[in-house]
């Protein structure tokens, strides 16, 4: 049942995976042309120089053809196109960049679970409270605060003002220190506050969701038949209803696996953060269109393969649910 | 009678005569609204974005007389200069005045976050429509295109877009309304999908109503409080991702202001001018804030299913 289950979703991806390759081929068409940056500058190209260059990077083909070698490129040979700016694969800077994307948002990810489980669980246990209402509090403006603000006000306080008052103080940006760096205490420190920011924002999500959802499941009959059988309460928080309760997080956690490698754009950007993010960001800046268009593609197919994992799990995690 | 009725117990005339005197018949709307208005911290937000809109309507006015300087006025003389009498909020690397900045930013703010959410309702209710209604290969195929939308993370499919566009505040909201009305779509073809089957469709369609006059006239008025619902909760999130591209250079350009620009200008003189990156920061904050607390009271008082 499981199998036929996996099998049609991953059929269902198909048309999407095909979608994903068209929309962003023809939006980078449709915004970039044929152009090439900087050909048009040089003046000691002459024109037929010009049109030989343009045809050996194969813009002058008519798109069909463009589109079909370029996916039968990703798929056939898991070449993502090459670099407009110096010509190197694609792939290759993807590769070289995504570690320090992963290590940031699998830090925050992480971190935003193990902080909001127990926030929700202590909002949905002392309902009403005081200490409920000022959770819900911090959530709604976590929800209502740019990250990349927050970012520049925590680099303000941690970096500069930290420095001036004579602190300990955290470094503003990058991954570890040009000079001497790049032991686990050097990496540690400077992962800090962009993961912190990032995390910040999954928590304000997250624990109002498990509060809600745990609400729900104490109000379910087979808790109430547990409490009433004498079981410590303990258990029938943590283990009966905590279980349950955060089957539909599974979900919504999977839903930001793409936030993994896409979510933390803005944040790279704020701490130089040298991740997929930052690369994307400064290359579409420089017009190099090929490389912006390999890293979405390569991105949008992280995100499939990530709601397909998500879909599956949440199958196998809530026997509830119905295969159809 | 002292005390609660008993089942099969003879009701007391007194509860008689309390049984006669039923609850006004009201509509849907009447009854939403009251809700709404009693509602004091989401009445209070309302105001507050009212006022806002007020606000950046007239910002040729402030900047007139209020502040007496022009958004891209430049003053030499005085760069980086703290809050105080005459700036109010201070200037800055340009000696602009950072109080008519913030007002003029407002404008670009609320303009791509109302703007961006009615396109996407138009847009996404249309789709919504068709798909729930007509079933089938229509439904699959956009579906599946809705599917693809949003699993393009929008970040880049903004960057993709924008690079070349050099947008202002009516351009930007295509754009990102070209992707938010993939969310729209999807939960209002939910919603048709239930209304379709109840019995008053069938009714209608049984006289003789066509599919056009079913959708919009039927369908349509059903689902709108799914849709009211879904565009107050919206328009916070838009003006999250219109700050965040004009921080990164791909929104609103300069001279013209806006809360995000105006932040990734500041951050370069922050060392010595801490108020220009925490004033637009506080209004996106604040604005935000208030249209989510509203979008929530609305969706409180508004929401079919919370009651």
């Amino acid at each position: 049942m499981l199998a036929k289950y996996a099998a049609r979703r991953l059929l269902a991806s198909i048309p999407v995976v095909f979608g994903v390759t068209t929309v962003t081929f023809l939006l980078m068409k449709v915004t970039a042309g044929n152009y090439v940056p900087g050909l048009d500058l040089d003046p000691n190209l002459r024109p037929e120089d010009l049109a030989h260059i343009r045809h050996q990077l194969g813009v002058d083909q008519p798109l069909y053809l463009q589109y079909w070698q370029w996916i039968s490129g990703i798929f056939l040979h898991g070449d993502f196109g090459r670099s407009m700016l110096d010509g190197t694969p694609v792939l290759s800077h993807i590769l070289l960049r995504l570690p320090a994307t992963l290590e940031l948002t699998l830090t925050a990810i992480l971190l935003g679970i193990a902080i909001s489980i127990p926030l929700g669980v202590t909002g949905a246990l002392r309902r009403g409270s005081r200490l409920d209402h000022f959770l819900t509090a911090v959530s709604v403006g976590g929800f209502a605060v740019p990250q990349f603000w927050l970012g520049l006000m925590m680099i303000l306080l941690f970096s500069v003002s930290f420095k001036a008052w004579g602190l300990p103080w955290l470094p503003s940006g990058g991954r570890e220190s040009t000079v001497g760096g790049g032991d686990p205490l050097d990496l540690m420190v400077h992962l800090v506050m962009p993961a912190t920011v990032l995390a910040f924002f999954y928590v304000s999500i997250w624990s109002r969701f498990t509060r809600s959802s745990m609400l729900e499941i104490l109000s379910q009959d087979y808790v109430r038949t547990a409490r009433a059988k004498g079981m410590p309460e303990g258990r029938v928080v943590y283990i009966h209803s905590l279980r349950n309760a955060i089957v539909p997080l599974v979900t919504l956690v999977g839903l930001e696996l793409p936030g993994l490698v896409a979510g933390g754009l803005v944040v790279e950007v704020v701490f130089g953060w040298p991740g997929l993010g930052l690369m994307a960001y400064e290359r579409a800046k420089s017009f190099d269109f090929t490389l912006v268009m390999g890293t979405t593609t390569f991105v949008a197919l992280l995100v499939i393969v990530g709601n397909l994992l998500a879909d599956l799990l949440y199958a196998v995690l809530d026997p509830r649910i119905r295969y159809s | 009678m002292i005390g609660p009725t008993r089942i099969g117990e003879v009701a007391s005339p007194e509860f008689r005569e309390r049984e006669t005197l039923q609850r006004p018949a009201q509509s849907y709307w009447s009854e939403s609204w009251e809700r709404l208005r009693a509602n004091r911290v989401g009445m209070f937000c309302g105001a507050f974005i009212l006022v806002l809109a007020l606000i950046a309507i007239a910002a040729p006015l402030i900047a007139r007389y209020a502040t007496h300087t022009g958004y891209s006025d430049q003053d030499l003389a005085g760069l980086f200069q703290p809050p105080g009498r005459t700036h109010w909020l201070g200037t800055d690397e340009l000696g602009r005045d950072t109080l008519t900045r913030l007002v003029y930013g407002a404008r670009v703010s609320l303009t791509v976050g109302f703007l961006t959410v009615a396109l996407s309702l138009v847009v996404g209710g249309s789709v919504g429509l068709a798909s729930g209604y007509y079933g089938g290969v229509i439904d699959n195929l956009l579906m599946r295109l809705v599917d693809t939308l949003l699993s393009i993370p929008s970040i880049f499919l903004f960057i993709l877009v924008s690079v070349l566009l050099r947008p202002n505040a009516v351009t930007l909201s295509f754009i990102i309304a070209l992707v938010a009305w993939g969310n729209v779509g999807r939960l209002i073809r939910a919603e048709v999908l239930s209304i379709r089957t109840r019995e008053f469709m069938i009714a209608t369609r049984s006289v003789g109503a066509g599919d056009v006059r079913l959708m919009l006239r039927h369908l349509l008025p059903n689902a709108l409080p799914v849709m009211i619902v879904a565009a107050s909760l919206a328009v916070g999130q838009i003006i999250l991702v219109e700050a965040a591209l004009s921080y990164l250079g791909l929104g609103i350009q300069p001279p013209t202001p806006s809360w995000g620009n105006m932040l990734s200008n500041a951050q370069q003189y922050f060392y010595h001018s801490p108020w220009l990156v925490a004033f637009p920061g506080v209004c996106i904050f604040v604005t935000v804030l208030c249209t989510n607390m509203f979008g929530n009271a609305v969706r409180d008082s508004f929401d079919p299913r919370l009651r």
